[in-house]
């Protein structure tokens, strides 16, 4: 692949970028608000992100090399982690209200993190497994 | 030059890239944050497309940018192969999400009272902060070499965790660290 002189081209041959983050179902709300905040981030022509965004990663592709470039990329992926990290902590006090019971729901949590992030089980084989588990788990709770 | 890319898929394999991505699209239960794992063992762990250092980087990039966090797939699309990845990755995961998954969450929207759709919610809810936790620790994996790093990764989560600061004011103060000790 070679980087094209001019950053903005593929822009024009882009797909309608999103108004919002889809998400299957109400989960969102569900686990702590993340749709609001993802929707107080959305822009204003939908286009316009995209542009920015991908004016930012052809320069990166552009100048990785070099050592500060790289240094800096390094230390903004260290604070993305960490955010990305501190909005499933910031869900974690949900759980103990969920529907299977603090323990389960701490467990299952803990669970998929091993599952998902140590062993790298792919997701589909998780969510025929575990997500199962925890569906029907609920569904007998949640019996009238 | 090509210093983005590892080894780009070759032709044949962009119609994997597509399917995966599809199937990302119908599985991402809890939004966009949550299919983070599952893109990084595809294309990190799996096919070597892109590295790890690369992965975080261009996550980063689109959380440092205005819009919608979905943008970091255009990025990984670019990532692995230009405006053609870009388009095959954007493709595959909005075409099920404007169209199955947008009826889906209609459906659901309509019966959310309903036992079945209690159950689905609330029941994979722990599911899906497993999978934010996930995302955050894969991202990490750059920075656990590097006792800066490693560090400036703690210090955002206490920050996060215990304050309301905007999250760009961190990255911004994360590149800058990055440039004197990455």
């Amino acid at each position: 692949m070679s980087t094209p002189d001019t950053p903005l081209a593929p822009d024009a041959a882009a797909p309608p970028a999103p108004d919002e983050t889809p998400s299957v179902l109400p989960e969102a709300a569900a686990t702590g608000g993340q749709a609001q905040a993802e929707a107080a981030r959305a822009p204003r022509s939908p286009g316009e992100p995209l542009g920015v965004v991908l004016v930012l990663t052809v320069a990166y592709a552009h100048y990785a090399q070099h050592p500060v470039v790289a240094g800096v990329l390094r230390g903004m992926g260290a604070v993305a982690a960490g955010l990305i990290f501190a909005t499933g902590v910031k869900l974690l006090p949900a759980l103990r209200r969920n529907v299977l019971g603090p323990a389960a729901a701490y467990a299952f949590a803990a669970l998929m993190f091993g599952c998902i992030a140590l062993l790298r089980v792919p997701l589909p084989w998780m969510l025929a497994g575990l997500g199962a588990v925890c569906f029907t788990l609920a569904w007998r709770r949640l019996k009238p | 030059m090509t210093p983005a890319v590892v080894s780009a898929p070759a032709g044949s394999d962009w119609g994997g890239v597509l399917a995966q991505f599809l199937l990302l699209s119908l599985l991402s239960i809890g939004g966009a944050i949550s299919t983070v794992p599952e893109m990084h063992r595809y294309l990190v762990d799996q096919h070597h497309w892109l590295s790890n250092e690369q992965f975080s980087a261009m996550v980063a990039i689109a959380q440092a940018a205005p819009g919608p966090n979905l943008l970091f797939v255009a990025v990984l699309g670019w990532g692995i192969g230009g405006a053609l990845g870009m388009l095959v990755t954007m493709i595959g995961i909005l075409l099920p999400s404007t169209t199955l998954t947008l009826a889906a969450a209609r459906w659901g929207e309509a019966r959310r009272d309903t036992r079945g759709v209690q159950a689905f919610v609330t029941g994979l809810a722990p599911l899906t902060v497993g999978l934010v936790l996930s995302s955050g620790f894969l991202l990490g994996k750059p920075s656990y070499g590097n006792p800066w790093l490693l560090a400036t990764m703690i210090a955002t989560v206490l920050v996060c965790v215990r304050t309301k600061v905007n999250p760009v004011w961190l990255i911004a103060a994360g590149g800058l660290v990055g440039a004197f000790v990455g």
